[in-house]
């Protein structure tokens, strides 16, 4: 009986495998056809820009994981992070790649997010929802227009060399653009890092005991205050870090952290709040997403294509594609 | 009738003073903040009935001002100047249907979730804004002639003072219409909703119904002011009218006067309003610009630390220290207890 039920459920699941592979190579005879084999090169931008959004993400997930708190300004720290690139970078030597100031830079966002947490972040935490919220949508506010106070409304320009700005790697038919894959691997080699050091180090897991319950973290000893800190300035920090690999392809302009504040909390929705491994999966399916509609169907909207994947998963998971049910209140 | 005078004196004496404001000054661009406030305050209260009363913190309210907004304009355009107040009841009529396709998957989320998936139907509403350019003009917008002869019917002026009543009477409209939800079935419901969800719905409440209710009852007052205000500025376009910083003001104005209060939104219109709008026309050439947003920012962040029952429940303080100073302390004791 068990057997036969098995059977009768695999096959619809077979047929719709079968139909997405069909549909796929629909797509793909079009695509030869028609946009002269970009299927590849369209999965591939999506990739890599994915892996990037993961990275923010992943800091967003961080800080609302720990204290449960949904950080409206990441973006605006994603600023913070290419304008003290820009900033930094006149003092390089001409030419050379931006990514050695990773650790002043990753260093400076440490700083930031610590003064702000203390400051302002540490007096709403556990006050109901729409005090962050509000709260750091005035920060939001704030940074850009303190940077637009010292920088000025206008594009600013990295002046990296053009072997990086332009650069690309042939694969096949596809093009691999240097910064982009560099930008990919560096926020792998993040993502990775932040498996590790939740799982290994001392101050990782006592921010997971803090995720799951803080009063029981606090009476096993563990400082919740500081390991509130710690979270806060590495998502600040990963936030400050992305904007440094994204400095090469755009230009940084004030405003310009809005658009990655929805792509993040986009992703982390997606995967299910304070779940590292759905914003990883988030930030790649956003990517990839956003890749198919600019190309196949229009640049303008490539962010109602991402929100409206978001709605999807959301009608049909309340709770992201990998999280758990809570009570409210 | 004079004890309701001596209770409500601050709000009277309020409304005395914006009725007489443009027979005293005639400063045209004061009267022109004041319709902004005006128009604001009737936006926060749509946004209190949702956001205040109810907790469910909406960001999707510029979506149902451009609504308002954009279903007049083009009917005034390209169907042969008809009437406003025709057009507003068509405005708010797709304003209902928007609300029950945003509001129906919208409200089976909780919390933040809400938040967020209303940021995503503003975002898909304005980029589809942007994409059908044939029809809606883009991201330049669509505009008319304003101030062509008085007309009522057609919500044209030669000057800015009748249309500062047309505001102000719709601005009151909305106070009135937020009074009545707080003392009605709604209200209660809404803050049994607020107060915790589960237990609400353990009472028989079927909550997702009735913030729907509550929930379109603040679309249609937001797509009714969007159909005045375009008509005042004689332009729509979605990079000002549909954006996220404009539903972000429209919350704000309520969050910061003070959420689910009648008057709490017509101060916080009456703060940051003019907060922006004298700081943008006077600190324009400091530094870089943005110096009166980043100030609108330090206001937020100060309130939310500070004060977070927003600006009224300074008022509300300072109206208590002067009854503990003229009656003594017992008659405060004995107020509370009542």
């Amino acid at each position: 009986m068990g057997r036969l039920y098995q059977k009768i459920s695999f096959a619809p699941s077979c047929f719709t495998f079968y139909l997405i592979v069909t549909e796929y190579l629909k797509i793909a005879d079009f695509a030869a056809t028609q946009k002269e084999d970009k299927m590849a090169q369209v999965i591939i931008n999506g990739m890599l820009a994915g892996g990037v959004y993961a990275l923010i993400a992943v800091g967003l997930t961080m800080i609302h994981g720990v204290m449960k708190i949904v950080n409206f300004s990441q973006g605006d720290f994603l600023a913070i992070g290419m304008y003290l690139t820009y900033a930094a970078y006149k003092f390089m030597p001409q030419g050379s790649a931006p990514y050695w100031l990773m650790i002043p830079v990753g260093a400076a966002m440490y700083l930031i997010g610590c003064i702000i947490f203390s400051t302002s972040i540490k007096k709403v935490i556990g006050k109901g929802d729409s005090n962050y919220i509000l709260l750091t949508i005035g920060l939001s506010y704030l940074i850009q227009n303190i940077i637009q106070l010292v920088f000025g409304p206008d594009f600013k320009s990295i002046d990296v060399s053009d072997s990086l700005r332009y650069g690309s790697i042939n694969i096949g038919e596809a093009f691999l653009s240097i910064p982009r894959v560099i930008a990919f691997m560096a926020a792998a080699v993040f993502v990775v890092f932040v498996n590790w050091f939740l799982s290994k180090t001392d101050i990782g897991r006592a921010m997971r005991a803090t995720s799951e319950n803080q009063v029981i973290a606090e009476s096993l000893g563990i400082r919740t205050g500081r390991v509130y800190v710690v979270a806060f300035s590495l998502g600040t920090v990963f936030a400050g870090i992305a904007g440094l690999l994204l400095s090469p392809m755009f230009l940084p302009f004030p405003k310009i952290g809005s658009q990655f504040s929805t792509i993040a909390m986009s992703a982390m929705v997606l995967g299910g709040l304070g779940n590292i491994r759905g914003a990883m999966v988030g930030g790649l399916v956003i990517g990839l997403v956003e890749s198919f509609t600019s190309t196949f169907i229009s640049v303008n909207l490539s962010q109602a294509a991402i929100n409206s994947a978001l709605m999807l998963v959301l009608i049909f998971k309340p709770y992201g594609l990998f999280g758990k049910k809570v009570r409210a209140s | 009738m004079r004890a309701y005078a001596e209770k409500n004196v601050i709000p009277i004496t309020f409304i005395l003073l914006c009725v007489l404001f443009p027979f005293v000054i005639s400063d045209q661009y004061l009267i022109r903040v004041l319709m902004e406030v005006f128009f604001f305050a009737a936006m926060g209260n749509a946004w209190n009935i949702i956001g205040g009363y109810g907790k469910q913190t909406s960001w999707a309210s510029a979506t149902f001002f451009s609504v308002g907004a954009y279903t007049s304009i083009l009917l005034y355009t390209k169907c042969g100047e008809i009437s406003p107040w025709i057009s507003v009841i068509m405005g708010m009529g797709i304003a209902v249907v928007l609300a029950v396709i945003i509001g129906w998957p919208c409200f089976r989320m909780r919390g933040v979730f809400f938040s967020i998936a209303t940021i995503a139907c503003a975002t898909i509403f304005r980029q589809l804004l942007i994409y059908f350019e044939t029809f809606t003009g883009g991201s330049l917008g669509l505009s008319f002639m304003i101030r062509k002869g008085n007309s009522l019917w057609k919500l044209h002026f030669d000057s800015d003072i009748p249309f500062y009543f047309v505001a102000l009477i719709w601005m009151l409209i909305t106070a009135a219409i937020i009074a009545y939800i707080e003392r009605n079935k709604l209200g209660y419901y809404l803050r049994a909703i607020c107060k915790d969800q589960d237990a609400a719905e353990s009472l028989g409440i079927k909550s997702s119904k009735v913030k729907l209710q509550a929930f379109i009852i603040s679309c249609m007052i937001m797509s009714f002011t969007g159909t005045l205000y375009v008509f005042k500025t004689g332009f729509a376009d979605p990079n000002t009218l549909a954006s996220h910083d404009m539903s972000i003001r429209i919350g704000i104005v309520a969050i910061l006067g003070g959420m689910g209060t009648i008057w709490g939104p017509t101060i916080g219109a009456l703060i940051t309003v003019p907060l922006l709008e004298l700081s943008n026309a006077y600190l324009q050439n400091f530094g870089g610009g943005g110096a009166g947003w980043a100030l609108y920012g330090l206001l937020i962040v100060l309130m939310v630390l500070f004060k977070p029952n927003g600006i009224i429940s300074i008022l509300d303080d300072a109206k208590n220290l002067v009854k503990r100073k003229t009656y003594g302390w017992e008659r405060k004791q004995h107020e509370s207890e009542r």
